[in-house]
């Protein structure tokens, strides 16, 4: 299983923190992301953020990342003012 | 000075020491500059450079620390020293009225630490190049609505350049930058410049995520250049 935590603005409009899913890349992972979240849009997703183990961005443009069981994948939001 | 040893506690004499002889540059005197700089005053800071092109408008009244009716249309940076004067005197504080880009590089001579609180990742991302060619340590802070995130940037990790990607802007944009993020993400910058300056651990190369909305902090980056071998 992967094991997926929402933080941000994510977490905050769709009330979902975590979630266990089973899925061997990032786009399994979004696809069964939006079927267990309906609310949640594909483009909400595509503007996240995403680390893996706490080791590694990752952006829209490598969703063919492949994922291992028991990889932690956080979707959360950019900051930029101050 | 007497007053800065109400610090003793958590820090000790020789920790005092170290503060009033470092040198800290700070780019962005608004919204996380201004509580970053009150906060770094009042823990003994001894030398200042706010870089700041900017004049107070109506609209930085909802955050900006020391935004008020009197200051609006004075130079952020001239108001910013003179509050830090009025809390320190003895302070050795310069005022630099250009953007980032146009700072001529004599003024980082003696700096030991240069800090990112300017609010718009194009700013962010060239001030991490600035760092990066002086071998200067950057600490990164930036906001958007309830949300936050702090770093220390260390030469050569590029760390602002992967995290942030292409993105030209974040939820600052649609949820903007209400002062209580601004107070609390200052004042946790202090915090980490501090322990910067005394050798206790950081956000090296670490990026951490604030909500205040869930109140939740927690690490959610650490730059590990081995990860891309897995």
């Amino acid at each position: 299983m992967v094991h997926v935590k929402f933080f941000a603005l994510l977490r905050s409009n769709h009330r979902v923190s975590e979630l266990s899913l089973k899925a061997s890349d990032m786009k399994e992972l979004t696809d069964e992301i939006l079927l267990k979240v309906p609310s949640l849009s594909k483009e909400e997703l595509k503007q996240a953020v995403i680390f893996i183990n706490n080791k590694k961005v990752m952006h829209e443009k490598r969703f063919n990342e492949k994922l291992e069981d028991g990889d932690v994948v956080v979707f959360t939001n950019f900051v930029g003012g101050g | 000075m007497e007053w800065q040893k109400a610090n003793l506690g958590i820090f000790n004499e020789t920790d005092i020491k170290t503060f009033q002889s470092s040198h800290v540059l700070v780019v962005g005197g608004g919204g996380l500059g201004a509580h970053f700089l009150n906060g770094m005053v009042r823990s003994a800071i001894g030398k200042v450079t706010i870089v700041d092109d900017d004049v107070y408008e109506e609209s930085n009244l909802n955050r900006q620390l020391f935004s008020t009716p009197e200051t609006l249309g004075q130079h952020k940076a001239d108001v910013v020293a003179d509050a830090l004067k009025a809390i320190n005197p003895s302070l050795d504080v310069s005022v630099v009225k250009t953007r980032i880009q146009s700072v001529g590089r004599e003024r980082f001579d003696d700096v030991d630490l240069i800090v990112d609180a300017v609010d718009n990742i194009v700013s962010k991302l060239h001030i991490e190049g600035l760092a990066n060619d002086l071998d200067l340590p950057l600490l990164h802070g930036a906001i958007g609505g309830w949300f936050a995130q702090i770093g220390l940037v260390m030469p050569g990790s590029f760390l602002l350049t992967e995290f942030y990607g292409e993105a030209l802007h974040g939820l600052e944009k649609s949820l903007r930058c209400p002062t209580f993020t601004l107070g609390l993400t200052g004042n946790l910058m202090v915090a980490e410049a501090l322990k910067f300056f005394t050798g206790k651990p950081t956000l090296e190369n670490r990026i951490l995520f604030v909500d205040a909305l869930n109140y939740e902090m927690r690490i959610l980056y650490e730059k590990d250049d081995s990860y891309g071998s897995r």
